[in-house]
């Protein structure tokens, strides 16, 4: 207490600061935590309310919306061809970028513009010959720390591999045909082409054999699912904040395949069955890009927003279109509701043909 | 009713002296439990001088929750306390607000130090970047030029 009217507020008490920084909104957020060394170390320990953003990729900037402060703004990304590059992974404010011109990935950080360029893996043939959509990839990144990782798998070409900040090369694992994956705690969880659950440990030295075998609950659980009138177009792997494996199956009804479904299926310990859901347990999934949102979610209370709990955000490319082969389509994202089994709602909702590409992310998501 | 309102006495570290209905004290946890631990007609608050304490007073007098028969607060008393709190801390100025944060915490009064800290937060949104969050709450960046250029360069596409 100052008791002699004299108020320094960089030496505000901790919890009264975090409370003060928790309240503000995204960009107040980092203004203020600009203003001195004792607010930004005090900025890092607070916890922001999570909810999805859009990027709109342009040719060489970005859209950055906010559907909480209902703004929109633009990030230059001078060096960028983003109509030459595809973006095949994010993660919290990071996007893993694949240059096939140049046999170069790296991440992009969407609001700094920050750069970290991967290693080269030595493959660019394969990389002319394989389009973005045979490319399945997941991206970790823990903004406190700084730590990454990536993994990476050209499904025709029994290829998987991953890279953690500060390794010297690319791992390679060996035979595992890689459908989807997620990374969490490392551990990659990998849904294989076969559909089952292969957990590989990416912790320990290169040299190892990296499949967790004992700690795979998963293991002899061959995930099956006999369709209806509907087509599966693709299948997906999340773990949810509980630790449960999700299967997520994109499908579609209907010969047109225009009615746009998504089935969850988890394991049932007790009959070793994976069963359908219809709840992602007030989480909110990140599809397209495999992310699960941990609980609370910032609930954004517009009637055209409709960003919730239990939702699904996708992007639109998990499905085949007429152009699907065409790299340069546009692809847009939108929002799913699993209860009711309908879209909510899709963007960008009025044609730009300036804008390639409409993906989710997280910011902050640590 | 079967007793008086009871008053208690408190006392600012500067001899202030306020009297003020148990209830009023009751807005405090810090106090409540002072009040039934040691049941002294007057309380001296060492940490708190008498400027502050008038309005940690004057806040918990408007705030106290009147128990009426059969009565719960109508939505109007709520907009009107909304409209007092507002008006509460647009006339204070930065470095009142600074010392009843404070005061709040000690007193531990949750409802006026979440108002107060919204006024802060209200003080950072009005600023356009950080230098103006500075300049408004006189801070003094401890920064080098090096380490500013650190941060900027992470945050400064939030500055308009």
């Amino acid at each position: 207490m100052s008791g002699v009217g004299y108020d320094d507020w960089s030496k505000l008490s901790s919890d009264l600061l975090r409370s003060i920084l928790e309240s503000l909104t995204t960009k107040d957020f980092h203004r203020a935590r600009s203003v001195c060394s004792s607010w930004y170390s005090v900025s890092k320990t607070c916890t922001r309310p999570l909810y999805p953003w859009r990027v709109l990729l342009r040719k060489s900037s970005t859209l950055i919306f906010d559907p909480k402060q209902d703004e929109t703004f633009e990030i230059e990304h001078p060096g960028i061809d983003f109509s030459e590059s595809g973006v095949i992974a994010s993660y919290s404010n990071w996007l893993l970028i694949i240059d096939s011109r140049i046999d170069l990935l790296y991440l992009l950080n969407v609001f700094t513009c920050e750069r970290i360029n991967l290693p080269s893996m030595g493959l660019s043939l394969l990389l002319a010959e394989a389009t973005f959509q045979a490319i399945s990839a997941c991206l970790w990144m823990n903004e406190r720390t700084g730590e990454y990782a990536v993994a990476l798998s050209y499904m025709k070409h029994d290829l998987l591999f991953s890279y953690k900040k500060e390794d010297d090369t690319w791992r390679k694992h060996e035979g595992t045909r890689c459908r989807s994956m997620f990374y969490e705690k490392n551990k990659l969880y990998v849904l294989t082409c076969d559909d089952y659950v292969k957990i590989l440990d990416l912790s320990g030295d290169h040299l190892v054999n990296h499949e967790n075998v004992e700690g795979n609950p998963y293991r002899n659980h061959r995930f099956h699912f006999v369709s209806g009138e509907e087509h599966v177009w693709t299948k997906k792997i999340a773990v949810t904040n509980s630790g449960e494996v999700l299967i997520v199956l994109m499908s579609s009804k209907g010969l047109q395949g225009r009615k746009r479904l998504f089935y969850m299926f988890k394991m049932n310990f007790e009959s070793g069955k994976w069963e359908r859901v219809y709840s992602v347990g007030g989480e909110m999934l990140m599809l397209g890009h495999g992310v699960t949102v941990r609980s609370p979610i910032k609930e954004i209370n517009s009637t055209d927003e409709g960003i919730k709990s239990d939702s699904i955000c996708f992007i639109d490319d998990l499905w085949p279109s007429a152009d699907y082969f065409n790299p340069r389509r546009q692809i847009n994202s939108g929002i799913f509701d699993p209860k009711r089994q309908i879209i909510l709602i899709t963007w960008p909702k009025t044609s730009d043909a300036s804008v390639l590409k409409s993906i989710w992310f997280v910011p902050g998501y640590a | 009713m079967e007793n008086e309102k009871k008053m208690i006495t408190l006392k600012s570290s500067d001899d202030v002296t306020f009297e003020v209905e148990e209830a009023v004290v009751l807005e405090s946890q810090f106090l409540s439990h002072l009040v039934q631990d040691c049941p002294a007609p007057e309380h001296k608050i060492k940490e708190v001088t008498g400027k502050i304490l008038s309005k940690v007073v004057e806040y918990c007098e408007k705030h106290v929750v009147v128990v009426v028969d059969g009565g719960d607060s109508s939505s109007s008393s709520g907009d009107d306390l909304k409209k007092w709190d507002d008006k509460f801390i647009k006339e204070m100025d930065l470095s009142t607000v600074y010392d009843l944060i404070a005061a709040a915490n000690y007193l531990n009064i949750q409802a006026l130090l979440d108002l107060m800290c919204q006024r802060v937060a209200d003080v950072i949104t009005a600023c356009k970047d950080h230098k103006e969050i500075r300049e408004t709450l006189g801070i003094v960046s401890d920064y080098t030029a090096e380490e500013e250029a650190e941060v900027l360069k992470e945050n400064e596409w939030a500055f308009d």
